[in-house]
């Protein structure tokens, strides 16, 4: 039976009796302690125990993302057969499924014979090489204020495929602010382009980076990454994710120096 | 047999994992990583890593693991 999930702790407690009934890592479960407390904060966390499984729903924009920690593949396939009834929001099911691609396809398999097929699959992308000084600072571009975040909140929601990016709400927005972690160029009085990230210790992770449609070829994404890369001059690795079809943004990658890494997020759909 | 530095090393050659105390806080391992450092783990020395201990604390730096591997049999 799918209950809300009311605090860290009893979640903690669910997924320690899996892994005490389990003898490998199968999970897609890697939230954060600050994530997981907002997602309890908001009511917008789930879970439906199993037999040495558990799934972890959450609800995000009209749809479930599932999480799963299981203790073996029989335990998955039983406890996502047993996903049915009222979640009381749409019936569209999206589980993110990270790792190699080798590694990934019996889980894979297992979402497929409950109902799930393939949405999206994004590949990592990894610069390793030491960014080019650059000398000047990019005159047009600026750190968002918070009178920014619903705009950029808005310029998100319009371009992005809220299954497969992992759309961030404005408290993450707001935060990413507070941390001058969101850069931005205006046109005209609106959001031209943005580049968010996130950094920890010598990693830093390329989350969005989008220029408006109607102000494109003006070397606006160029300026924004370039500046990406003086903000974090110190680190050693940048990463981002971008869809294994999407060759344009790919080749653009690699002309800024990133290219694919082992890992892959199959991103599967399933509608209840 | 590859040694833990190797499978570090093959996973991210570009840090120099000896020099770190706490490679998560570091920034030198995330959670996908960690995955991939597991499934090396296992090859590498015929062992299943129990989910149980697939947590940070036993991911910090190269001592913490091998007193995981330890605790498998490994030296």
């Amino acid at each position: 039976m799918i209950q809300p999930v009311q605090n860290r702790a009893d979640l903690l407690e669910a997924l320690e009796q899996v892994r005490r009934a389990g003898a490998g890592p199968a999970t897609n479960w890697f939230a954060t302690p600050e994530r997981i407390e907002r997602w309890i904060g908001r009511n917008s966390l789930f879970c439906l125990p199993g037999d040495r499984a558990l799934l972890i729903l959450r609800r995000d924009r009209g749809f479930h993302r599932v999480y799963h920690s299981a203790a073996d593949l029989e335990a998955l396939s039983a406890v996502l057969r047993s996903l049915s009834g009222p979640l009381n929001a749409e019936d569209v099911l999206i589980a993110d499924l990270v790792g190699r691609p080798q590694d990934l396809e019996p889980v894979i398999g297992i979402y497929r014979e409950n109902g799930f097929s393939e949405h999206n699959c994004l590949v990592r992308m990894t610069r390793t090489a030491a960014p080019e000084e650059v000398a000047e600072i990019e005159p047009d571009v600026e750190f968002a204020g918070p009178a920014d975040v619903e705009s950029v909140v808005a310029f998100l929601c319009h371009l992005l495929d809220p299954y497969t990016d992992q759309i961030p709400d404005e408290d993450e927005i707001r935060e990413a602010v507070a941390l001058g972690k969101l850069v931005m160029v205006r046109r005209d009085d609106s959001l031209g382009g943005l580049l968010l990230f996130e950094t920890v210790g010598v990693t830093s992770h390329l989350r969005y980076w989008y220029v408006d449609d109607t102000v494109r070829n003006r070397g606006i994404g160029a300026r924004l990454i370039r500046h990406f890369f003086r903000l974090t001059r110190s680190s050693r690795r940048w990463i981002l994710w971008v869809a294994s079809d999407n060759s344009d943004a790919i080749a653009k990658y690699r002309h800024y120096g990133f290219r694919p890494d082992a890992l892959v997020d199959r991103i599967m759909i399933g509608r209840r | 047999m590859q040694t833990v530095e190797d499978i570090l090393r093959d996973i991210r050659p570009e840090f120099d994992f000896a020099a770190s105390e706490n490679f998560i806080d570091d920034g030198m391992l995330d959670s996908y990583d960690i995955v991939t450092l597991v499934s090396d783990l296992d090859k590498a020395y015929g062992i299943s890593i129990s989910g149980l201990d697939i947590v940070p604390e036993n991911f910090q730096n190269i001592a913490s693991i091998q007193k995981l591997l330890r605790k498998y049999g490994k030296p």
